[in-house]
């Protein structure tokens, strides 16, 4: 059983990278200090195998402070021979920052060590304030299109994640669109064209949406993406846009899906797109909105996320962010057409109720 | 002075394969796989006689590996029996004879009757993993003595080879890019021995490696997802070519490539012998063709070196 313990038919450890002059063993997330003496050993058996080359253990984002780290490898590193103390190096790396290259390294070494972290990067995105009375509007009229029911104050701050004078604000917004219960819950009586009005022509500003196109000369297709999306098995990622509205409205006239747009779930202050490389490489972001999008980015601010699962597994956005992502699109003759059958099917089921 | 045509001709893939398979006794044809540009060439192109690719020579693999003797003998006695003509070379103006010892012997390589534009040349499978290095089997002809050559990670190349028409078979390509993969764990530096279209600093395992990502390139063409369905392939032919060592070496499948992707040195190598060679129709600028890198290390290797990891 050789192959499971990482060594060659001869018995020999494999390094994760073995080049002309060095072997490097990667380890990621150390989380205790034995963890580095296991694989401090494994890269000194690997300078045992290659006497001419050195050795470097490259620790990728360490639980471990770097004093500690440097204390115990110091320990270990003095009561080695010369032979192989000399060659044994610790390389660590934080937040994929790296510090400066190890003295003696080969230059194509350095570059694979770069290369690898920059691999791994998980760029962190801050994002703006979520406006929460829109999202509190987006959150009543989902309602009053899926489930006529009406609403408590107390429902749509936990929903949406916001103050009750939020909800308040919101609801006089709405004026008499909004019906009040007895018991204070509200519904909405009718569609509420000039709120939604605002909301559609402020949503560029209001909310927040990343636009990526291809940079290879071989472009995949956003089926191609949502197959890869899949692959993911992301619970926070639905889809929204033309293939979300088709899923809520199959008679939506468009032929062919332009673009991808997917909605991620961020109700915190930043985000974590490496995702978008996983999807493709060559996805690159632009803000230019003359440049034809293959994926663009919608991201959902309130606190619960309300997609739900269909039948092929995929998570989907619901109606009223798949209508806000036509709009975005530009596709306003669509994005109408998806209102008249919204509003009709709420309206259908009023009557049944 | 040499032009890149004078170096590398463009050939025909559908007409060279139609001169071999005609030329070799019939009951050899199923022993013959072609490997190498053409047979990526032939896969990617069909039978468009008008699409070349640039290449010298045509590959032809012999298997099973104990059916290679009889029928690279057979093979290259019908051939010069109908005219084929020895390749001379630096160390070879002529066949062996009885007295050349095994390791001095030249390679089967023969180029048709009043051509010069390409040649065949015999290979065959190694017979065990610890075959990596370069073995002579002795194919003794009327003709003269020669050397079969097996080497690297070549039985990947005859793993559930294509049928074709024309009663040879093809090597899949993602076999052969996965033989490349595993030959070249580390760019070293020995350079390609006659050079590559007037480049004489074109290392040989940029040149293998920049292979990998032509076959991701033309594969990519004719299906965007097609790089997802190989790891599956790959881990089946590991285990079945190597069933001792085939975690260790899907582990280190993707070192080569991550290699080649972090120096832009080789990497411009790799991409000049793949726009003169096998991508030289459509050839992709040097950042596409990097991106072609970042697909493959994100498609194929890591999901084969995680089944290398359980």
């Amino acid at each position: 059983m050789n192959e499971l313990m990482g060594k060659n038919d001869d018995g020999n450890t494999k390094p994760d990278f073995n080049s002309l002059t060095a072997v490097i063993e990667i380890k990621q997330n150390l989380s205790a200090l034995r963890g580095l003496r296991d694989s401090l050993i494994q890269v000194i058996k690997l300078l045992s195998q290659y006497p001419e080359k050195q050795g470097y253990l490259l620790l990728l984002n360490p639980g471990i402070g770097s004093a500690n780290l440097d204390d115990e490898f110091e320990d270990i590193r003095s009561a080695l021979l010369p032979s192989i103390a000399e060659r044994l190096h610790l390389i660590i790396a934080k937040e994929h920052a790296i510090g400066v290259k190890p003295k003696g390294m080969n230059e194509a070494d350095w570059a694979f060590v770069k290369n690898w972290i920059a691999t791994l990067k998980e760029p962190q995105v801050a994002l703006p304030n979520p406006d929460k009375k829109s999202e509190v509007l987006l959150f009543i009229l989902l309602q009053w299109i899926t489930d006529k029911a009406p609403i408590s104050s107390r429902w749509i701050e936990r929903t949406v994640g916001c103050s009750y004078r939020t909800v308040s604000a919101a609801i006089n917004e709405l004026g008499p669109a909004i019906k009040r219960e007895s018991d204070r819950r509200v519904r909405l009586k009718y569609f509420p064209e000039e709120s939604w009005r605002r909301i559609a022509a402020m949503a560029q500003k209001i909310r927040t949406s990343m636009y990526y196109v291809d940079a290879s000369d071989q472009s995949r297709s956003p089926e191609s993406l949502l197959k890869r999306l899949n692959l993911i098995g992301r619970h926070d990622i639905a889809i929204g846009g033309v293939l979300g509205a088709k899923h809520h409205f199959p008679n939506l006239d468009i032929v062919g899906t332009p673009r991808l747009d997917i909605c991620l779930h961020v109700p915190g202050k930043s985000v974590n797109l490496s995702f978008i490389h996983q999807l493709d490489p060559a996805l690159e972001r632009t803000r230019d909105r003359h440049r034809p999008a293959r994926l663009v980015l919608h991201y959902i601010r309130r606190k619960e996320t309300l997609f739900t699962r269909g039948e092929n597994g995929f998570l989907w956005a619901d109606p009223v962010e798949c209508l806000l992502n036509l709009y975005d699109a530009r596709l306003d003759v669509q994005a109408a057409h998806f209102v008249e059958f919204l509003t009709a099917q709420s309206e259908k089921s009023n009557e049944n109720a | 002075m040499k032009t890149l045509e004078d170096l590398l001709r463009p050939v025909s893939p559908a007409n060279v394969l139609r001169a071999i398979a005609l030329a070799v006794p019939s009951d050899c044809r199923k022993n013959i796989i072609i490997i190498g540009s053409l047979a990526v060439g032939y896969h990617y192109f069909g039978q468009q006689e008008d699409i070349v690719v640039r290449t010298k020579d045509a590959d032809c693999l012999l298997s099973p590996g104990i059916a290679a003797i009889p029928a690279g003998i057979a093979i290259a006695e019908r051939l010069m029996g109908a005219g084929w003509t020895f390749k001379r070379s630096k160390n070879h103006s002529d066949p062996g004879t009885a007295s050349t010892p095994d390791s001095e012997l030249p390679a089967v390589r023969l180029c048709p009757p009043g051509q010069s534009e390409w040649f065949i040349e015999l290979l065959a499978v190694p017979e065990a993993f610890s075959d990596q290095s370069q073995r002579w089997s002795r194919l003794k002809t009327r003709n003269g003595h020669f050397g079969l050559c097996s080497f690297g990670f070549l039985s990947l190349a005859s793993y559930r080879p294509s049928p074709t028409d024309l009663g040879v078979y093809i090597a899949r390509p993602e076999m052969m890019a996965l033989a490349n993969l595993l030959e070249h764990p580390t760019i070293r530096p020995e350079t390609m021995s006659g050079g590559f279209a007037g480049r004489a600093d074109i290392k040989r395992s940029n040149k293998d490696l920049g292979r990998v990502l032509a076959i991701a390139r033309l594969a990519t063409a004719r299906d965007e997802d097609a790089m997802l369905s190989w790891p599956g392939l790959w881990d089946e032919a590991l285990r079945d070519r190597f069933p001792a060592e085939w975690m260790v070496l899907a582990r280190g499948a993707g070192n080569g490539m991550r290699s080649l992707l972090a120096s832009e040195v080789d990497l411009e190598q790799a991409w000049y012998t793949c726009v003169n060679g096998l991508l030289a129709s459509t050839p992709p600028t040097f950042d596409a063709f990097k991106l072609v890198g970042r697909r493959v290390l994100q498609d194929a290797i890591p999901p084969l070196e995680s089944i290398g990891r359980i």
